[in-house]
């Protein structure tokens, strides 16, 4: 009898300690959302480097929150102790309470905390950043400089959509945090996010890479909606080529003059023209490839499953996202509306030489918005080509979009 | 926060954040194109002085109707392949280019060929 009490108390301590005992419907709801986005990212091929392991992670975490729990300490009696292990001292600090000895036993978080640091000490968007210089090629930049300003005017949707979510009732660091993802850079996202408003970090990494993925369903009809026929179908000259000494003094400039005008810029601007200059100088080829390849793929993994690990149910299902995700929304299509209207600026002021469609490539996501911009372009033309010209202010926007995070974190930080 | 507050806040970052952005982009296309400017200057001149060597040298030996020379081309690139890249040069900068001077094959890039691949599969339109 005293066996099967004891089967039956087993049986009841390992339920009681189950998923099944101790999460919540919130939990459940999350787990569905997780396997939806795991379905977008596998089957639909959404954004799949990042929307699978944050689908994964929010996936882990739904299941198994203790693998986001930070490190605790408890008192235990030493007596207790010595008891529980054989008469072995512990090996903690001792502390006399009311006359009596205790151990502070130090229980360790769970993994996804310690990988979790990387995101909240701000140390993973620099270094993700370093991979897309050592991928990205500023030559179409560089041959047109103008680019830099359709990368400057589709940051307008941060700025707007920041306004917006101030008087949705947003604090200033959550308004910032949350404008940032029209700046369409998950990167730059998660590091103002993790500076300014690092409660929401779940629900803005989720919606900034979903929106994303999203480009080519969100941008086009705006486009078309702002541009002309006639417009769409203008052909672009030549870019001129631009030597090795331009691309390998580029990101030298670059670096020094954001560093020195806006400082918060400077780790994000900085490691991306550090992987750049890697890349451009052809002298370390191996270091270019292992920031472009093992190191960014490395990172992406931890990025990933930890910022998924903060979508629980209790932060997640709640109002707030929902807001967050339309306002992600307005961000972008704002972003979109800014570039294509200043592309228009500039058709106007070279008499048709620029296609505003190029314009909308400044809201960075990189290179998925540049081929939208091509794509929509040869709907009108197939014998356009616009991918390059959209390629300048898409790394543009890329820089924009770092100096708008230093802009915001200057202010609000 | 009230609602003067939220105006406040709001008109600062949005007139803050564009006039920033808009300056530090527009500081950094002068910056780019000045400098792209000056060493492609710098570049011409050094190209002009290449050519006027042997085009003095030339001057003074007494020339005969001696065809045009073809770009020194490397060891191992065929004539049609010399014809393509020549046709695809005029076609891309016209001839204001100039002529091809010499062809030979790129050095080994620092990119394997599974990331070459891969670079060309991400960049590629739909």
């Amino acid at each position: 009898m005293n066996i099967l009490n004891e089967f039956l108390q087993s049986i009841q301590g390992i339920f009681q300690t189950s998923g099944f005992f101790l999460n919540d419907w919130r939990n459940y709801i999350m787990i569905g959302i997780a396997c939806v986005l795991m379905y977008l990212a596998i089957k639909k091929q959404f954004e799949p480097l990042l929307l699978l392991p944050i689908a994964f992670g929010m996936l882990l975490v739904n299941l198994f929150p203790a693998i986001m729990v930070p490190p605790q300490t408890t008192m235990q009696l030493v007596s207790d102790y010595m008891t529980a292990h054989g008469g072995a001292a512990g090996n903690y600090p001792i502390v006399l309470l009311n006359g009596q000895q205790y151990y502070q036993v130090t229980q360790v978080g769970g993994l996804f905390y310690y990988l979790y640091q990387g995101v909240k000490l701000g140390i993973y968007p620099p270094l993700i950043f370093l991979g897309i210089g050592a991928m990205t090629d500023f030559g179409p930049l560089i041959s047109n400089p103008k680019s830099f300003l359709l990368g400057a005017a589709a940051q307008l949707g941060i700025f707007t959509t920041f306004i917006g979510a101030v008087f949705l009732g947003f604090s200033g660091k959550q308004a910032g945090s949350i404008g940032i993802i029209g700046g369409a850079d998950g990167p730059t996202a998660i590091f103002v996010t993790s500076k300014l408003a690092p409660e929401l970090l779940g629900p803005i990494a989720v919606a900034a890479y979903s929106y994303m993925a999203l480009v080519p369903i969100i941008q086009p009809p705006i486009m078309k909606a702002l541009t002309t026929k006639k417009e769409r179908g203008i052909v672009m000259e030549q870019l001129r080529p631009v030597s090795k000494l331009e691309k390998i003094l580029f990101p030298i400039i670059v670096t020094v003059v954001v560093s020195l005008l806006l400082p918060d810029a400077c780790p994000l601007i900085g490691m991306l023209m550090l992987g750049n200059l890697f890349r451009e100088s052809g002298v370390v080829g191996r270091i270019s490839n292992t920031a472009q390849n093992e190191l960014m793929n490395i990172i992406t993994i931890f990025l990933g499953v930890t910022v998924g690990a903060t979508a629980t149910g209790s932060v997640f299902l709640s109002l707030q996202t929902i807001e967050i995700i339309i306002l992600g929304l307005l961000a972008f299509s704002f972003g979109t509306a800014g570039g294509v209207l200043f592309g228009k600026l500039m058709c106007w002021t070279s008499h048709g030489k620029v296609n505003p469609l190029i314009g909308s490539a400044g809201v960075s996501a990189v290179p998925m918005a540049a081929r939208v911009a091509q794509k929509v372009g040869q709907e009108e033309n197939p014998g356009n080509f616009l991918l390059m010209h959209a390629m300048g202010p898409n790394v543009a926007g890329v820089i924009g979009s770092a100096v708008a995070a230093g802009v915001l974190i200057s202010i609000l930080g | 926060m009230s609602l003067d507050q939220k105006i406040q806040l709001s008109i600062i970052i949005l007139l803050t954040g564009l006039v920033v952005v808009f300056i530090v982009l527009i500081f950094l296309t002068y910056l780019i194109k000045g400098y792209g400017a000056a060493l492609r200057a710098i570049q011409s001149d050094s190209n002009e002085s290449k050519a006027s060597v042997p085009a003095a040298t030339a001057a003074s030996v007494q020339s005969v109707s001696v065809p045009a020379a073809g770009p020194s081309v490397q060891a191992g690139i065929t004539e049609e392949t010399v014809a393509a890249i020549s046709a695809a040069v005029y076609t891309l900068y016209g001839a204001s280019a100039g002529r091809v001077a010499s062809i030979r094959r790129s050095s080994q890039p620092s990119r394997s060929v599974w990331g070459m691949a891969g670079l060309l599969e991400s960049t590629r339109p739909f």
